[in-house]
């Protein structure tokens, strides 16, 4: 039933332990379990598959260096190692050699005036789409998920760029993860009266 | 319970979960949630429905990089290795004179690199002790200048009020700074001016919430720095009251030091 939730580590318990001890088979289990989630992630935050996957290389080598920091009781492994690896590319994309690169331009295509002296903005606001439940919710909650967690855009550009009050971005992304926790509980939910009928079937 | 709903109400806590606070907003909120487990669960559930979407929406790298990441640590591994002590190197045996004459020429070379490379052991070995203090006190000044900036921001954030307690007739001229926060349920005071708690008393800090008084900490012996304090809605007044060490559940009265409304 787990594996229609989200991806489970087997012998997660081992894995910790070996990270722990700068034993570098846990990096070849979690690069095989979290490598994928990773560079989805990061590739749409830097648009570019090499930079993308030096910034991947960068975050497994800081998770096998900083092992023994990792504590279980502040929160999921998976988490630490997407932080990792969100702040290397944040860090990335913040550096000069970014400064007018494809990501600033890629927001001013979103956003055009009607002609009124009114500004819209696109549908599909990023370059390679979005997947799953985030497509459950409303556009608008959607494309502060997209833009501010998957591109890395700060509250203060999504402001600037699109003309929505900072107060306004704050609550749709604190309504945006509710709606998002929901659809996950409904999915769940459905899943298990599937596996009930399926199991009643047979 | 307050402090709870309140940061619940917040929206600290999905901002928090999408990386969207500051490192001052991080170190704040991550106290919170070591002193409310279910606020960590409510975390965990986000951060739960985040990994999900993270999962959805994953690209396979192409194979070569899972190669790339292992090498580069295996090289890493290896300088590491070289840097470990191994052993020095035993000079051979012989029996005739000449032997033994290349024999004490090799014996004194072999000695020779022997005591040279002890001492470039210990060069490298004190390098390393070295570099690794150097990273521990670098990791506490960070640590250190990490809390002193979070302490000043929070200082300095234009939500955050400053209420100056002022010293009754026991003490009329002491006085305690409090900085309170309600948007994110934060308080800390800073004690200018107090009489030292003599031995086997405390000083306490109480809210006075529609006339009952809450407990919000005790403070610190002759401690200058900023000391954080439980939040309390609502509160009219913050006191400060003398009491004996240990646990005390209301204020006595006569023993008010200080006081400040909010």
């Amino acid at each position: 039933m787990k594996s229609f939730i989200i991806h489970s580590l087997e012998n997660e318990k081992q894995i910790i332990q070996w990270l722990q001890a700068q034993d570098k088979r846990a990096i070849s289990h979690l690069y095989d379990a979290y490598g994928g989630a990773l560079y989805g992630l990061i590739l749409r935050m830097v648009q570019s598959e090499e930079v993308a996957q030096d910034l991947v290389q960068d975050t497994f080598v800081k998770v096998w260096k900083n092992g023994h920091r990792y504590d279980s009781s502040k929160g999921r492994l998976f988490t630490w190692i997407i932080n990792i690896g969100r702040n290397t590319a944040i860090n990335a994309i913040q550096s000069k050699a970014y400064k007018n690169s494809l990501k600033n331009q890629a927001i001013e295509n979103l956003v055009h005036s009607n002609g009124n002296g009114s500004v819209i903005h696109e549908l599909n606001v990023n370059k390679i789409g979005l997947q799953g439940l985030v497509n459950q919710l409303e556009e608008k909650y959607r494309i502060i998920i997209d833009l501010l967690y998957f591109q890395g855009y700060t509250q203060r550009e999504v402001e600037q760029q699109l003309g929505i009050p900072l107060g306004t971005i704050k609550s749709r992304a604190r309504i945006a993860l509710r709606e998002l926790r929901k659809a996950f509980d409904h999915n769940a939910g459905v899943w298990l009266m599937i596996a009930y009928f399926f199991d009643k079937i047979w | 319970m307050d402090e709870k709903n309140r940061i619940l109400n917040s929206g600290l806590l999905e901002q928090y979960v999408l990386g969207l606070l500051s490192p001052k907003d991080v170190y704040l909120i991550e106290k919170h949630l070591e002193n409310h487990p279910d606020l960590r669960q409510h975390v965990d559930a986000l951060q739960q429905t985040m990994q999900r979407v993270l999962e959805e929406n994953a690209i396979a790298p192409p194979p070569t990089l899972k190669d790339s990441i292992l090498s580069e640590i295996d090289g890493l591994e290896q300088v590491k290795a070289i840097q470990e002590a191994s052993t020095p190197p035993t000079p051979p045996r012989s029996t005739s004179w000449l032997s033994g004459l290349v024999l004490s020429l090799a014996l004194l070379l072999a000695f020779g690199m022997y005591h040279f490379y002890q001492a470039n052991q210990a060069t490298a070995s004190k390098l390393e002790a070295l570099s690794a203090e150097h990273k521990s006190l670098q990791k506490n000044c960070n640590a250190a200048q990490a809390q002193l900036q979070a302490q000043y921001q929070f200082v300095r954030d234009p939500d955050t009020k400053h209420i100056p307690l002022r010293g009754t007739d026991l003490a009329p001229k002491a006085l305690v700074i409090a900085y309170m926060n309600e948007n994110n349920a934060n308080v800390s005071i800073d004690v200018v001016d107090l009489p030292a708690a003599p031995q086997g008393k405390r000083y306490h800090l109480w809210a006075d919430v529609d006339g009952k008084m809450l407990h919000m900490g005790d403070l610190e012996d002759a401690s200058k720095d900023l000391q954080n304090m439980k939040f309390i809605a609502r509160a009219t007044s913050l006191n400060i009251t003398l009491e004996d060490a240990g646990e005390v559940e209301e204020p006595t009265v006569s023993q008010l030091y200080v006081n400040g409304i909010v």
